[in-house]
């Protein structure tokens, strides 16, 4: 039977939270086994999909270097702080890795089934993307749908629409591993301004506690499961071990460059 | 198709030109895989590059992939056009959808890089 390492890592900023995730790779890698990474940020944060155009953020009122940070991924923009991260990191090879739809069904569908043993309406979106009604539309990553996105029933019907997504993900393929990166949206964050905002799962009929740990723990249970792997809760902040520390210190400092942030 | 493609593990294929040069794109089966291409950064001219080095970045819908140089050597030519025109490498990878000519360090490198059975055996294998 396999093993399938977590970290519920703790918050902390954009680049730290980047820099993490890209020694996550390097750890699935040296494990030859998936590994999860688990986080909150320590501060309101909005991430930009690899090649988001600087230009469309600063029209929206993102500006770098204040509480914005550039992802590896692609896919849209998300506005952290309402919200549970995750980063999943595959080795070559592993069937997870072969498409990236199979890997995000594979993460998403163990979220669905949970929603679902909890009496809400949820599902795989299965269509196309969705059309864009506007820049915000076309710019955050709640505003749009693809495959494999995890949305709910509102229980409304017309505008505003009857579904919800909340959660989404993006990918970053790489030689031997592939991350991918997801985003379960608690609450709507009502400190971000109207446009930036989406409802989260509490907000259409979910019973969560504010920190969604325990629904965060149940999904990662299913996950293992469906894996047919043993669930290891690692221990302390992932980057406390002192080599991991030493691989993230090369990334941070590229994440925290306005070259990296500016690079479209 | 060609029987001098020599392939990397990572998807790339790469063809020895008769002016020294060697022409880099990736398979037909990585384009198919990727899906729905939205955008292509290409490394600059002159760059020079090692075998496994990661030359330029393609974003499809959702996923964000490396691609990288097969063999050592310098990036001497890009397919500007391509960015612009993406459907070209599903329609024509092995030819309009070329994507980089490099001046290998080393042409004897690439006799070290799987040939297209090899290749196809890969991918059937999914071990990848």
């Amino acid at each position: 039977m396999g093993r399938l390492s977590i970290w519920w890592d703790q918050a902390a900023d954009g680049p730290t939270n980047m820099a993490a995730d890209e020694v996550l790779a390097a750890e699935a890698r040296r494990r030859v086994q998936p590994v999860v990474r688990l986080y909150r940020w320590d501060s309101p944060t909005v991430s930009l999909g690899a090649f988001q155009p600087i230009a469309e953020a600063r029209s929206l009122g993102i500006v770098p270097g204040h509480g914005m940070v550039r992802r590896p991924s692609g896919g849209g923009a998300i506005v952290h702080g309402t919200d549970i991260t995750y980063a999943v990191a595959v080795p070559a090879g592993h069937a997870w890795s072969r498409s990236p739809e199979v890997l995000y069904r594979a993460v998403h569908r163990p979220l669905v089934a949970e929603l679902v043993s909890r009496g809400m309406d949820a599902r795989l979106h299965e269509d196309g993307g969705s059309p864009a009604q506007g820049i915000a539309d076309a710019f955050f990553c709640f505003s749009r749908r693809s495959p494999g996105d995890v949305v709910v029933s509102t229980g409304s019907a017309g505008d505003p629409p009857a579904d919800a997504k909340v959660l989404g993900g993006a990918q970053r393929r790489q030689s031997g591993v592939v991350i991918q990166h997801g985003s379960l949206l608690l609450r709507s964050n009502v400190t971000a301004p109207p446009a930036w905002r989406h409802p989260g799962i509490g907000d259409v009929g979910l019973a969560i506690t504010d920190d969604g740990v325990d629904l965060a723990s149940a999904w990662m249970t299913r996950l293992a499961t469906a894996l047919a792997s043993d669930l290891a809760w690692e221990a302390g902040p992932f980057l406390a071990d002192r080599g991991r520390r030493t691989e993230a210190d090369a990334a941070l400092v590229r994440y925290r460059e306005a070259r990296w942030c500016e690079r479209r | 198709m060609a029987t001098e493609l020599r392939f990397a593990k990572t998807h790339e294929w790469i063809r020895p030109d008769a002016d020294g040069l060697a022409t880099v794109g990736i398979s037909a089966y990585a384009v198919e895989a990727l899906t729905d291409l939205v955008f292509m950064q290409l490394p600059e001219v002159g760059r020079r590059v090692k075998a496994g080095e990661s030359i330029g970045e393609i974003e499809s819908v959702k996923a964000v992939s490396d691609f990288y140089a097969p063999v050592s050597g310098e990036v001497v030519a890009v397919n500007a056009a391509l960015p612009d025109a993406l459907e070209t490498l599903g329609h024509d990878p092995y030819g309009a959808g070329w994507i980089v000519k490099l001046r290998p360090d080393d042409p004897a490198e690439m006799a070290g890089l799987l040939t297209q059975p090899a290749y196809d055996a890969l991918v059937k294998s999914g071990q990848h």
